[in-house]
């Protein structure tokens, strides 16, 4: 069965909240006042399912627009950048093609299913190139390497939340200050920061959110003082 | 366990310990997971935590890296107290070095030994042309300063005579003005000076 693939980027499904990618530093901890409702609460799995099966072009589509961003964040936490739009077209193929193999029993569970299938590629992913590496009998440095530095605007956009950060950081207690190293840096789980360090579990999160507060608020005022520049250079 | 989904979204906290790869329970990560396929909201959301924690992790590093408080970076953490300190410094001492670095008050000293006496500035050098009229030239003289309890301040030679003597500034007080014959120790004349 031949399955013609929708016209990919930019068609996916769209949400109220649902931007274009922008990486604009945003204040992080303000909670947004009214989260939009679930988009498929009433979503009519079996239809689209059914009509998947038959190929129709519109199912297609529908359901690219459903998954293709979600199949891409998974790939490139697990896998990086390179190769990124092949291996969402290829991993969106693998699904398009189980479910009309019928391999989707229960229409209800196509977001696990896909999710599944996802999974499964990725480890295939990373499989292979472990494969390679071990087969390589050429120099290293021809061995394909996963693409995962940021692109100059993600590094400037990172490199000024950074210094926010630090500044806030200095600005904490030697306490609070290895609170939240050790959960952001070094990964510890907030039982164990916890535990060490004598701490509920309301006095760790309310560190948290001071912390991400205090960087939105900066993060603010630095936007509103770049906002000023421009106006006077303009 | 972290609640993994309030109404229809994802928490905040569930969103952080995924962005960490600290969600051990595999249900949790499957339901997580299951909802960023097609949730765009949180999509956004993750990416926004995503870029905070990476952040955090440079800011926190970088801090790491702080040598201990007593040394260079603490110093230039406390430049704006400097600066403070500085400033007030300026604001103390410029008048002082204004006195200093005025030109000199010229006195002539007429008056003797009484108690209408000659007013001068304080902390300002002063240049003193004591009267020496009917005095002979060739006489070796010398002006000599002595606070009001007969300390001797200070004491300068008279070697041009119609030159003024030039005495370094004096703080707030009463002084004698003395005029002495050096070669026979003996005084000739005394002027009463005050200081304010």
């Amino acid at each position: 069965m031949i399955v013609s693939l929708p016209t990919p980027p930019n068609s996916r499904l769209k949400t109220d909240h649902q931007s274009e990618e922008t990486l604009q530093l945003r204040p992080i901890a303000v909670p947004d006042p009214s989260p939009p409702p679930d988009p498929l609460a009433e979503f009519d799995w079996h239809d689209l399912v059914q009509r998947v099966q038959a190929n129709e072009p519109a199912a297609l589509e529908t359901l690219y627009e459903l998954l293709s961003r979600g199949i891409r964040l998974l790939i490139v936490r697990q896998l990086g950048r390179q190769d990124m739009e092949d291996r969402v077209h290829d991993t969106f193929l693998t699904v398009v093609q189980a479910i009309q193999r019928g391999d989707l029993r229960e229409p209800d569970r196509l977001l696990a299913f896909a999710r599944t299938i996802v999974r499964r590629r990725i480890a295939v992913y990373i499989e292979s190139f472990a494969a390679k590496r071990r087969e390589a009998i050429i120099c290293e440095a021809t061995l394909p390497i996963a693409d995962d530095e940021p692109t100059p605007e993600e590094a400037a956009i990172r490199a000024e939340a950074s210094a926010i950060l630090e500044q806030v950081l200095r600005g904490m207690s030697r306490k609070d200050r290895e609170i939240l190293t050790r959960f952001y840096l070094l990964e510890q789980s907030p039982e164990r920061i916890c535990q060490e360090m004598d701490l509920t579990d309301n006095q760790f999160r309310l560190l948290k959110s001071r912390a991400k507060a205090r960087f939105a608020e900066e993060g603010r005022r630095k936007t509103a003082k770049n906002s000023i520049r421009k106006f006077f250079l303009r | 366990m972290p609640l993994v989904l309030e109404g229809s979204h994802l928490t905040d906290e569930v969103i952080e310990l995924y962005c960490l790869g600290l969600l051990e329970n595999e249900q949790e990560v499957a339901t997580v997971e299951e909802h960023l396929l097609y949730c765009g909201y949180c999509q956004d959301r993750l990416a926004k935590s995503q870029n905070y924690v990476d952040a955090f992790k440079d800011a926190a590093k970088q801090v790491a890296q702080d040598p201990p408080e007593s040394s260079g970076k603490s110093f230039l953490r406390a430049w704006p107290i400097a600066v403070v300190a500085a400033g007030l410094a300026l604001v103390v001492a410029v008048p002082q070095l204004q006195q200093l670095t005025r030109s000199p008050q010229t006195l002539a000293l007429e008056s003797y030994r009484s108690l209408e006496s000659i007013s001068a500035e304080a902390n300002r050098k002063l240049a003193l042309k004591p009267n020496l009229e009917g005095i002979d030239s060739q006489l070796p003289l010398e002006l000599q300063i002595v606070s009001a309890n007969g300390e001797k301040v200070a004491a300068y030679p008279l070697a041009n005579r119609t030159a003024a003597v030039l005495v370094q500034p004096l703080p707030v007080g009463r002084y004698w003005v003395r005029l002495l014959r050096t070669d026979a120790n003996t005084q000739l004349r005394e002027f009463a000076l005050e200081v304010r």
